[in-house]
């Protein structure tokens, strides 16, 4: 995003008095540049027209609720930092938010201090998410080649160490999309060597990571079908990360992992063990002497994108 | 408001008031046919706005046109919408 476009910033509001208020407000602020919208058609219009580092949005509105706004574009943009405002004091309405992916939530009427508290709020997020593109991959690899579960600590299910949550943070920075809450992240479907035969993103990983996070699956794996299996009730292998989940279904000849957060009902989970079941019957001829050639399993990718339409579902 | 200068403020609330007394008038013409939630919209939001411009008297009568909207009692709107007009007048 340049300099220009980080300024952007856009707000919806269906009450005149309020978009006044606001652009009073932000004439004392020049170096962002404000974009009014007097409702949520008017506001997704507006948001398809340039880029914006964040965006204030009422939550009472006719037609189209904030709520229903800030759904829509956390699918479209999942990163850009949204600040609902509302005259109500409904907790449900700020759980809703929270969920849909509102970076805080301001009371009616907005003050300057919390304008700007919120503004100053939305840059810190983005300074931050910007500094998560710039890890060292050399620290990632020696981290992630050099696991191990014992010395981090983590002879049992629960325990941390200092150095296991660092890799935490490393691992969730790299795979989960922080604007997608309660929803799958990234599917691998990996070699029982730990090749990593196809992925699927919620959010970009480049190939480089991919080979880690293949090596990295299988050690955790390995580890946790010895030690620390999570799950209690489900037939899958489920690991808790930090505050997400890396769930696998073992076949024949390979795994398939699912990074996600929230939780995944047993139909999320009969779909991926029939994925895996899919995968593995067609190609079971070349699984058997698989040489590590992609081309001869290029149908992978076809199986995890339709498991990644099946359970990538909204579980609220 | 806090952090505005007294020139800023006044604009402001010369702005609200006028704002206010138009969308009032159309209301006020059309009162009988204009649907109710549209009464509720409208009291609700200078609910919300009154207090940010300083006028907390059309807070509390937006509170209760909202009231009164979602009651579904017109008449006590067509009341509640005169007191409004009149507190307008007297800051215009």
């Amino acid at each position: 995003m340049s300099d220009e476009e980080l300024r952007n910033i856009i707000a919806v509001d269906d009450d005149f008095a309020v978009r006044m208020a606001l652009d009073f407000m932000f004439k004392k602020w020049p170096e962002y540049n404000l974009i009014l919208a007097e409702d949520p058609n008017d506001a997704l219009t507006k948001l398809d027209e340039r880029e914006y580092m964040m965006m204030f949005s009422d939550i009472n509105m006719p037609v189209m609720s904030g709520l229903d706004l800030l759904k829509i574009v956390k699918e479209k943009k999942p990163d850009l930092p949204v600040v609902m405002l509302t005259s109500e004091t409904d907790i449900q309405n700020s759980i809703t938010a929270f969920r849909y992916g509102a970076m805080d939530y301001l009371l009616k009427p907005p003050t300057i201090a919390t304008v700007r508290g919120a503004i100053d709020k939305a840059v810190e997020y983005i300074e931050e998410q910007n500094s998560k593109g710039s890890i060292n991959m050399d620290d990632f690899k020696d981290m992630v080649e050099n696991f191990s579960p014992e010395e981090m600590g983590l002879t049992k299910s629960g325990s941390k160490s200092t150095e296991f949550t660092k890799l935490v943070t490393m691992l969730q920075e790299k795979l989960i999309h922080p604007g997608k809450i309660g929803r799958i992240h990234n599917l691998f479907l990996l070699s029982k060597s730990g090749i990593v035969i196809s992925n699927l993103s919620a959010k970009n990983v480049e190939q480089t990571d991919v080979d880690i996070m293949g090596g990295m699956f299988t050690a955790v794996k390995d580890f946790m079908e010895d030690a620390v299996s999570a799950s209690t009730t489900s037939s899958l292998n489920d690991i808790q990360f930090g505050n997400f989940h890396v769930k696998f279904a073992s076949g024949a000849f390979s795994e398939l992992a699912v990074v996600y957060t929230g939780i995944l009902d047993q139909e999320a989970e009969d779909s991926i063990t029939d994925t895996l079941i899919a995968f593995e019957l067609e190609n079971m001829k070349i699984l058997e002497n698989w040489d590590g050639d992609m081309a001869k399993l290029d149908t992978s990718a076809k199986h995890l994108e339709s498991l990644f339409a099946a359970i990538d579902k909204d579980k609220s | 408001m806090d952090g505005f200068d007294a020139e800023e403020w006044a604009e402001m609330q010369e702005m609200y008031i006028n704002h206010t007394t138009k969308e009032l008038a159309k209301i006020q013409e059309d009162i009988d046919n204009i649907i109710i939630d549209s009464l509720r919209t409208f009291g609700h939001n200078i609910k919300g706005s009154g207090g940010m411009y300083g006028f907390e008297e059309v807070t509390s009568l937006g509170t209760e046109i909202e009231a009164s909207a979602k009651a579904n009692d017109r008449g006590k709107i067509k009341i509640l919408l005169e007191e409004l007009s009149t507190f307008l007048k007297t800051k215009n």
